[in-house]
């Protein structure tokens, strides 16, 4: 605006300056004229006169201003016409240069085409949007431009409705000359002057996005749909059923419009679940729920075992909780089939082993009251007797780790009397005590009596225990010392004897794993199965106690077990 | 029946032949007078009849089991209290369960047979009979 004023300014002061010469001039030739008038033809001679006097000279003075003001008046006038004439023109180029640069920079693609639909201007961002020159597209009909077959068939171009003043929004697929495909939204409008302007946005990551999001989706609702899970979706705040899937729908015996927008507390296969408000705010509280093995019963009456999971998270900020409701009827009859198979094929078989085993037991046992037995045969006798024992004692091994590894060791507690169950265990050793020659010390507090225990296991791993202790000690030590000592928390059973363990040996049975013997083990005792220090840990651990050992060459052998007081 | 006053009567219900004479015999030759049984039905008829001063009692039995019989046998005047030592060679946490609960006061009386020689089991008989 400045520069605008100062330009005109020089100019009106140009301006000036002619019509000031432009009146000298003037004046100049009217004094020549006054001067000279009597000597010009023209004038005759009174005038000459006239005009040479005070008046004509007046006259001539006042003439002459008139003219000057009157040639700077019109002369301004025209200057004045002028300046707003440049003042809109400058604004007018600004504005256009504003507009160029903001359609140029524009976020958005921009398509000015004319009546006719030939493309007139294209900004840069559309340039970038089709990755093609300016150049190529300026000139180019509308419907030239690289839309996919497909996305034009099913989008055309629509100039009939821009024809009636419609705004024409629609998604094209772009296939760009560099290969790549793009995709496009086109929001088009036909302008007072009948020319066209099209705004085009890529839309291709939010159109993957949607595809993906769409796909994703799908992919939810089939799993939801065929999920051989039940599964109800809440509304976290109020409890409401907010989506139901087929499945369970097939197991309550409701119909999906039965449910959902009921509360999950209100229908009554969940009474004993979710029975009110409270149990249902309190679901919402924990977030994650399991229930096992809870009864549900449908709509036709018909009680299920049902396993009961629910979550809770959050969808787009809105909490759901999502409840799976597994039908385990038919997993738990199964299960317990499988229990009774086990436990009759655990007492069947026990049965059928024992059976010859204890005819043989008894009748070589009788045979041998019989005093008419030659040495030999004798002698013979006893190795069957022994061969005997041997298979005995595998069978019962076996069918302790089968029925440990089977998770059908139970363990039945009760008050026992510590004293007579060691006695108990003592004599039925009797024989092996005396064979060996080994004299027995047992240390048990005075007064101590009664424990809580299952006296089954812990029988069985103080017979292991000793049975070792007698047959694996040194043979020249006489001692086995078997003591109680009742700590705060448990009863600690120890058994000793002064043999030694090897390292070796040591490693070989720390763990107490089944069918691991101590190096030098089968030199002493053949018939060992290598199952005793696995059974006894088992029964140990089953009951809440533990089982160690301590072996050197110093203190000799002790093994420990502890029973633990409490009740649980 | 030729019931020795003096004598012990014992009975034995179990079905394997072998184990049967085997071990009566043995208690025979203890001085025992041994009546038998070869199921348990016919074992709770013997029991109810003779009032034996101790009953060994198989569990695996024919047409009626040894947990059935100690049940029906309980439910007598003199089976309620008649002292019973189950010898058998069913193993089965399960099924000692059930035995106890029947009205057993000691586990010791569940006896695995393969466990037990002739003689030992002689000693526990003598020791059961001398606590009553």
């Amino acid at each position: 605006m400045i520069k605008i004023e100062t330009k005109s300014k020089i100019q009106y002061l140009f301006y000036n300056k002619v019509a000031l010469r432009i009146t000298l001039i003037y004046m100049a030739l009217s004094v020549i004229w006054i001067l000279f008038s009597d000597k010009l033809l023209l004038t005759d001679p009174q005038t000459a006169i006239y005009i040479s006097t005070i008046k004509g000279w007046v006259y001539t003075l006042i003439v002459g201003i008139f003219f000057y003001i009157t040639i700077t008046r019109e002369l301004n006038k025209r200057m004045q016409v002028e300046i707003e004439r440049k003042k809109v023109e400058d604004f007018l180029v600004a504005s256009e240069n504003k507009y160029k640069v903001l359609v140029d920079l524009a976020v958005d693609g921009i398509i000015l085409g004319s009546h006719d639909g030939i493309i007139t201007e294209v900004n840069k961002q559309m340039c970038d949007i089709l990755g093609m020159n300016k150049e190529d597209l300026i000139g180019k009909h509308i419907k030239f431009l690289p839309f996919t077959k497909e996305s034009l068939a099913a989008n055309p171009l629509r100039f009939d409705l821009l024809q009636k003043g419609e705004i024409v929004k629609s998604e094209r697929t772009i296939l760009r000359p560099d290969g790549k495909e793009v995709y496009i939204e086109m929001r088009s409008k036909m302008m007072p002057d009948g020319t066209y302007q099209s705004i085009c946005q890529d839309i291709t990551e939010r159109k993957i996005i949607q595809d993906n999001l769409k796909i994703a989706e799908q992919k939810f609702r089939r799993l939801f749909e065929a999920a051989k899970d039940s599964i109800l979706i809440l509304d976290a705040n109020t409890g409401q059923i907010i989506d139901s899937n087929p499945f369970i729908q097939d197991l309550l015996g409701y119909s999906a419009k039965e449910l959902i927008g009921s509360k999950i507390y209100e229908i009554s296969p969940f009474k004993d679940i979710i029975e009110n408000k409270e149990k249902f705010l309190e679901l919402q509280d924990k977030g994650y729920v399991y229930y096992d093995n809870l009864p549900l019963k449908t709509k036709s009456g018909i009680v299920k075992q049902i396993e009961f999971v629910s979550n809770v998270y959050l969808v787009a900020d809105k909490k759901v909780i999502q409840c799976n409701i597994r039908d385990i009827t038919e997993r738990i009859k199964k299960e317990k089939e499988l229990e009774v198979a086990k436990s009759d094929f655990l007492s069947m078989t026990s049965h059928q082993l024992r059976t010859p085993l204890s005819a043989t037991k008894w009748v070589l046992e009788a045979i041998a009251y019989d005093k008419n037995l030659t040495p030999k045969q004798q002698e013979r006798f006893g190795y069957l007797v022994d061969s005997n024992e041997r298979l005995i004692n595998l069978v019962n091994d076996l069918l302790d780790v089968t029925r440990i590894e089977s998770g059908k060791l139970q363990v039945n507690k009760k008050i026992i009397d510590i004293n007579k169950l060691i006695n108990n265990l003592f004599s039925s050793f009797e024989f092996l005590i005396s064979k060996g020659n080994k004299n027995i010390i047992i240390k048990i507090p005075d007064g101590l009596k009664d424990i809580y225990c299952d006296p089954v296991l812990i029988y069985e791993a103080l017979k292991n225990l000793l049975n070792n202790a007698i047959i694996y000690g040194a043979t020249d030590s006489k001692d086995i010392i078997l003591s109680v000592i009742e700590r705060d928390e448990d009863y600690l059973i120890s058994i000793h004897n002064d043999g030694y363990i090897n390292s070796d040996a040591i490693l070989k049975i720390k763990d107490f794993q089944k069918f691991t013997r101590g190096i030098g083990a089968s030199e002493i005792q053949p018939a060992g199965s290598g199952l005793g220090l696995y059974i006894t840990k088992k029964v140990i651990e089953a009951s809440g106690g533990n089982v160690w050992f301590e072996s050197s060459a110093e203190h000799g052998t002790t093994f420990y077990l502890t029973i633990i007081k409490s009740k649980l | 029946m030729e019931k020795n006053d003096k004598k012990n009567v014992l009975l034995i219900v179990e079905d394997e032949k072998i184990l049967l004479e085997t071990l009566k015999e043995k208690l025979e030759s203890e001085g025992f007078n041994v009546v038998t049984a070869l199921d348990g039905s016919e074992g709770l008829k013997m029991a109810i009849d003779n009032h034996p001063d101790l009953i060994l009692l198989d569990l695996l039995l024919p047409k009626v089991d040894g947990i059935t019989m100690l049940k029906q046998l309980r439910k007598d005047k003199w089976g309620s209290k008649a002292p019973v030592i189950i010898l058998t060679n069913v193993e089965s946490s399960d099924k000692i369960a059930e035995s106890l609960s029947v009205g057993f006061g000691d586990v010791f009386e569940y006896m695995l047979k393969t466990n037990w020689s002739l003689e030992d089991m002689v000693v526990r008989i003598k020791e059961r009979l001398a606590l009553k």
